[in-house]
């Protein structure tokens, strides 16, 4: 380029090389700037509903911010204890503040919530504490709130007996708290409030893989009837690659046959297979559930014709989640394999058969290769389609067939654990990633061969 | 032709006054648990009181997850005016200060009320039952369940069972099956031994259950033969009855518990809402439930306009209520999340 001299060839002057090499820059930068502002929309889209959302999942799994919100005394105390024994009794008088101090119900509810994800049943014994400080000060004569405490809830009222009955008034801070529940005197929730006030946890990455911060402070296995979610991870795993599977060996076939029909039948067969895909998920499961049920269309049939005795198990079991998912995951298997199937010239194979070449050596060295890119496209988007399953396996499968994103709704939904959700939704993005990339690596070398 | 345009045209601007009309009017929007129970609440409360007031009455559903509430809560952002749910959840939410408080000068005190039905977090108006039932055509011949243990006996009475998949009445059930007299139920529960009894209970049954959800799951369940027992809620077993399926339910082991209407914390319906609150604590419209459904009345001054037929399927009818037990909220508020976590476990196994 430097060398490139340019002569106007009218006049043979030479023209400034700068010049014209800013101009060259300014039209491509003009259409640049084009090209940017067509794609802007799509930029802005992935970034508010795509980028954004990861990152906050990325946030939430780690973040920790309810114990200093809720409990903001007992945060600020809690740094002088050196985490053997009991913490000294600053930090028991400045929990009984915290928890006392109504203004800040919702946050101490919060943290409460918060604790209870580390260590099971410190919500009850929190908001226990909380009533039973209020009752304490209510005997002591304080004025507060003027309502009493609801009790007698239960129907009969056969349970409104007061749980402690303080009849030597404690005075410490100390004495206070384990005189309402004696769990307070256990050093395990006043390491949980500890390690409640570091700036990130580890907790909801730990749980999301049967893991937890065992009271030496080293990460250990949870106790054996809480471990779920390793298995959950691969029962996710396996269901989405076993509908796969079946996918591929029903879709492969048919859109071998579609292929090889009349354009006209071709493009009927090909409409069938789409009219499923504008049909709304959940009625399609539904339908499902009516045909497989135990007094459903399918084994009123097989009683009819005595191919069994007793109605068969189709559905709320394994059976029936694959079904229904395959039916789901079917069409999005042949459209692209079909669309590479079209592409490929019938001569290139009936070059190879003229060549010698036997049907089994055809269809695997020539015909296979060719078509290789439509079964990786179908191969990928239902594996990675299947991973996010939810309704389908939470309608037609058991406790036993629930996918990860069951367990993320739930956490969602009933637990409030927005934390648990984020870190098991990470655990969901980094198998597709890690799909994606394996996937790559396969594709690349299987097409370089 | 011209007539038919005339007409389109007065359709058409009725259409929008009708709907303009939507627009101006009061409305509450009330979240309750689907199906033959909040048919009863629509057509004893909500039905009366618009026809009565104008006011608007919008049903939602809702599963009774706390956590739903606390969101609409936190976020300010309220789908729901007044919620239909149990004693524990009453009781789960005011401590949680996630409910709003009613003002006892307008609701009265603890002593208009039943024992028991009365917080200043919610409004009791219903006593309702957790039974089992079975399909009544599925044993023509032989011997019909009559015990809980009944329900655990697959030997004498083979099929699938259907069971709720949530903690409440499942622990119980296990118990009382196992011989533990009602009045223990709790005192059992509380010890983590107690717990291992209640889930070995369960796998002796484990690979015969059907899991329900939504209460309008069991009648269908039964009636279609899905499952010859489940648990239930006694008034859709009865709603179910009224429609001509021959379902029954098993008195023993019954769980008893209020049905209230709670109010999200800050709800800004709060006025219009009240006026409900107030037109249900009428006495003779508190009465109205039970003529419709089998709810008890909670309002003791309602207890006189009951009539007679109303009370053969009462939970609180003495008749019924022999072998029954009361679901015990304090329990429940208290361990209900370790609760929730365990039964997912052991779903998991």
């Amino acid at each position: 380029m430097s060398t490139l001299d340019i002569v106007d060839d009218t006049t043979g002057v030479s023209l400034d090389r700068r010049a014209l090499r800013r101009s060259l820059h300014r039209v491509g930068r003009r259409q640049r700037l084009l090209s940017l502002s067509l794609v802007a929309p799509l930029g802005a889209f992935t970034l508010v509903f795509f980028v954004i959302p990861i990152l906050a999942f990325f946030v939430f799994s780690v973040a920790n911010t309810e114990v200093p919100r809720g409990l903001p005394l007992t945060t600020e105390a809690i740094k002088e204890w050196q985490g053997d024994g009991l913490p000294p009794e600053g930090v028991f008088e400045a929990l009984t503040s915290d928890l006392e101090n109504a203004e800040n119900r919702t946050a101490v509810i919060g943290a409460a919530r918060r604790l209870n994800y580390d260590v099971a049943g410190f919500h009850g014994l929190m908001t226990k504490t909380v009533s039973g400080l209020s009752r304490g000060a209510l005997e002591a004569g304080a004025p507060v709130e003027s309502s009493p405490a609801p009790d007698g809830f239960s129907i009969f009222g056969n349970d409104t007996t007061p749980t402690e009955s303080t009849t030597a008034k404690p005075q410490t801070p100390i004495e206070r708290l384990t005189g309402i529940d004696a769990r307070w005197s256990q050093e395990r929730y006043w390491k949980a409030i500890e390690r409640g006030t570091w700036p990130v946890t580890p907790l909801y990455l730990l749980t999301a893989l049967d893991l937890r911060i065992g009271d030496e402070g080293s990460i250990e296995r949870v106790s054996p009837d809480h471990r779920i979610y390793l298995t959950l991870i691969a029962r996710t795993f396996g269901v989405s690659a076993s509908v796969t599977l079946i996918a591929l060996i029903l879709g492969f076939p048919l859109a071998l046959f579609i292929k090889r029909q009349p354009a006209n039948r071709a493009s009927l067969i090909m409409f069938l297979v789409l009219v499923p895909l504008w049909t709304s998920i959940l009625v399609r499961t539904t339908a499902w559930l009516v045909l497989l049920q135990g007094e459903g269309l399918l084994n009123d049939l097989i009683v009819m014709l005595h191919l069994s005795e007793t109605r068969l198990p189709l559905i709320h079991n394994r059976l029936g989640v694959l079904v229904a998912m395959v039916h789901i995951c079917l069409p999005f298997m042949i459209l692209p394999i079909y669309s590479v199937m079209k592409g490929i010239p019938p001569s290139y194979t009936r070059a190879a058969a003229s060549l010698g070449a036997a049907p089994a050596r055809v269809f695997f060295k020539v015909y296979l290769p060719l078509v290789f890119p439509g079964l990786a496209a179908g191969v990928l988007l239902v594996f990675i389609m299947c991973l996010g399953f939810y309704v389908t396996p939470a309608l037609v499968g058991g406790p036993r067939d629930q996918m990860l994103s069951y367990f993320i709704a739930m956490a969602v939904n009933r637990d409030l654990n927005w934390g648990l959700a984020s870190a098991l939704s990470i655990i969901l993005i980094l198998i597709v990633a890690l799909t994606l990339l394996v996937f790559k690596r396969f594709a690349s070398a299987t097409l370089a061969r | 032709m011209s007539n038919k345009v005339i007409i389109g045209a007065l359709v058409a601007s009725g259409v929008m006054m009708s709907s303009l009309g939507a627009l101006a009017q009061e409305k509450i929007t009330i979240a309750e648990w689907g199906g033959a129970s909040q048919a009863a609440d629509r057509a004893a409360f909500f039905e009366p009181f618009t026809k009565a007031t104008g006011i608007a009455i919008v049903d939602d559903v809702w599963q009774g997850d706390m956590a739903t509430i606390t969101t609409q809560v936190e976020t300010k952002s309220y789908k729901w005016s007044l919620v239909r749910g149990e004693s524990a959840l009453v009781k789960r939410g005011c401590e949680d200060g996630t409910l709003e408080k009613f003002d006892p000068a307008v609701v009265g005190t603890a002593e208009k009320y039943l024992p028991g039905a009365w917080s200043e977090c919610g409004i009791a108006y219903a006593s309702f039952s957790s039974n089992i039932a079975y399909n009544a055509d599925k044993f023509k011949n032989g011997a019909k369940p009559e015990t809980v243990a009944d329900f655990f006996d697959l030997e004498k009475f083979p099929g699938k069972r259907g069971i709720r998949r949530n903690q409440t009445y499942l622990l119980e059930l296990a118990l009382l099956a196992d011989g533990v007299p009602p009045a223990d139920l709790y005192k059992v529960l509380s010890t983590p031994e107690g717990l291992d009894r209640v889930f070995k209970k369960w796998d002796t049954i484990k690979d015969q259950i059907v899991w329900w959800e939504a209460g309008s799951q069991p009648p269908q369940l039964l009636a279609d033969g899905e499952v010859v027992m489940s648990t239930a809620w006694g008034n859709r077993i009865v709603a179910a009855q009224k429609e001509g399926k021959n379902l029954q339910i098993v008195w023993d082991g019954a769980g008893l518990d209020y049905d209230w209407f709670m109010m999200p914390k800050g709800s800004p319906d709060k006025e219009t809402s009240m006026k409900f609150i107030k037109y249900i604590l009428e006495p003779e419209n508190a009465a109205k439930i039970s003529s419709v459904a089998p709810f008890g009345p909670v309002l003791k001054a309602a207890i006189p306009h009951l009539k007679p037929e109303d009370i053969v399927n009462l939970p609180t009818n003495p008749k019924n209520s022999k072998n029954a037990f009361a679901f015990d909220a304090d329990f429940y508020s208290e361990n209900d999340a370790e609760l929730a976590t365990r039964l997912a476990n052991w779903l998991q196994k």
